[in-house]
């Protein structure tokens, strides 16, 4: 009982201190408009089916920005050192890790919810498949990605220049996971796809391993 | 003093990084009701002893004990929840308010009757008045006493100061010194890392002086001044005697 406490306590705070920063929330979102601005004008809707190419668009999108977002989710704890602070408290750091992950997964499904909504006016998606599927997927890739992401950005915190090997170690292991999720997107958009799917399981798997291999990890990457 | 037996204690710990030594043989003792002032200069060693002490480092070789007990990795978190931490960055989250800031180290360490407590507490360091300001307006000196009442909310029995004056003007700086001594009659231990010998030397009990990864000095600060203390500290770190 008192790990959940932890992970709401640390959530509640992160959530709070990036409403008021703003920093973090506002370049990533200014971030993601401009490059869907500048894709819709970029592209010919008369020689480019966008159904078709612009779900990777969408997520190439994503992440970038994500990651700008979540780059900064254990950095800013460095500021004045309240990472220490943290990791000096009495509580299982693994709630520390979660509670940061949930952020970083609920400040993402806003992002991908605006993104998505001025997708289908700017790039003019027409939508085939059933809602439901679609945001489950989109939520399982979202999944992986915060998960991932959060347990980088621990192990980068404490680094000089960290930001800038963020991405560097971050996005090639997120390759099938992305690859995945472009895929299904289309297929979303397109001819629809079933549960059964195989790219829908390796979304599934990646989630599982790398939540799991990240909640038992996050000790050892904010230690010295 | 030395009849009690000492809430933190080291004894042949020796500490490295890849090839480099950074502690070598260090043995301390940390006594409740006393405040322990640990010189050194720069690349002594303090900040891996103090990572050490606040079991954010792992010893290479050597005992720790906290109470008697071996620290190991079951009874650390019992550890940490007896250590109050203040060094020169505040630990505070400067978009958070002063009372946001205390309510959610007091929820992290599960403080009884926190409302109360964080009333109290800003009380004591004199910042009652501005609870409801976020800590990004506050001045350097201001933040500091938020950060001795956010380590005091825990009532932890060892508290450890690493360099607390730093960036404090004169003022800020006498501010604290009240405040430190208040702290002495209290049951807690009080190691003190620091440079300078002025602002301290009034509280403290006992005087040590790391050197080169080594306990170079350990001796009682009553009766000396700041002139003996100084000629101590230079001749621990230098070898050479000052007349």
């Amino acid at each position: 009982m008192r790990y959940f406490r932890v992970v709401a306590l640390v959530f509640g705070k992160d959530f709070k201190d990036e409403l008021r920063r703003k920093e973090n929330m506002a370049s990533s979102f200014l971030f993601a408009l401009l490059s869907l601005v500048l894709f819709a004008f970029a592209l010919d809707p008369t020689r480019v089916d966008l159904n078709q190419t612009g779900s990777g668009l969408l997520w190439l999108i994503i992440l970038f920005a994500g990651s700008l977002f979540m780059g900064a989710s254990f950095r800013k704890e460095t500021e004045n050192g309240t990472l220490f602070a943290l990791l000096l408290s009495p509580c299982d750091r693994s709630a520390i890790y979660v509670g940061k992950f949930l952020v970083n997964l609920v400040f993402l499904v806003i992002l991908e919810v605006l993104l998505l909504a001025m997708a289908f006016v700017l790039l003019n998606f027409r939508f085939q498949d059933s809602v439901i599927r679609l945001a489950v997927v989109w939520l399982a890739v979202t999944i992986g990605y915060a998960a991932l992401g959060t347990l980088f950005a621990a192990l980068i915190a404490q680094v000089r220049g960290g930001q800038v090997i963020y991405p560097i170690l971050l996005f090639p292991i997120l390759i099938p996971l992305f690859i995945a999720a472009a895929t299904l997107t289309q297929d979303a958009l397109s001819t629809g796809f079933s549960w059964s799917n195989q790219w829908l399981r390796l979304v599934g798997l990646f989630d599982i391993l790398f939540f799991t291999a990240s909640v038992f990890l996050f000790e050892y990457a904010v230690e010295e | 003093m030395a009849e009690i037996p000492p809430i933190l204690s080291i004894k042949g710990l020796s500490k490295r990084f890849g090839h480099v030594r950074v502690l070598e043989d260090v043995s301390l003792d940390v006594h409740v009701g006393e405040l322990l002032l640990l010189l050194g200069p720069n690349g002594a060693g303090k900040t891996t002893l103090t990572r050490i002490l606040t079991t954010l480092t792992r010893a290479g070789r050597g005992t720790f004990l906290f109470r008697g007990e071996s620290v190991t990795e079951k009874n650390r978190g019992a550890l940490r929840r007896e250590i109050g931490y203040i060094s020169h960055q505040t630990f505070l989250y400067a978009h958070l308010t002063a009372a946001e800031n205390l309510s959610f180290y007091g929820r992290l360490y599960g403080v009884h009757e926190l409302d109360v407590r964080i009333g109290t507490m800003l009380e004591r360091v004199g910042l009652a008045g501005v609870a409801d300001r976020q800590v990004g307006t506050f001045s350097r000196g201001m933040q500091q006493r938020l950060s001795l009442a956010r380590v005091l909310l825990t009532d932890p029995s060892i508290l450890i100061l690493d360099e607390p004056y730093t960036g404090l003007d004169p003022e800020g700086s006498r501010t604290l010194t009240k405040l430190l001594a208040g702290l002495k009659t209290e049951s807690r231990a009080v190691l003190m890392i620091t440079h300078d010998l002025e602002d301290c030397l009034e509280v403290a009990d006992r005087i040590a002086v790391l050197h080169k990864g080594r306990i170079a000095l350990d001796t009682p600060a009553e009766g000396l001044t700041l002139e003996s203390a100084r000629r101590q500290y230079f001749q621990a770190t230098t070898g050479e005697r000052v007349s």
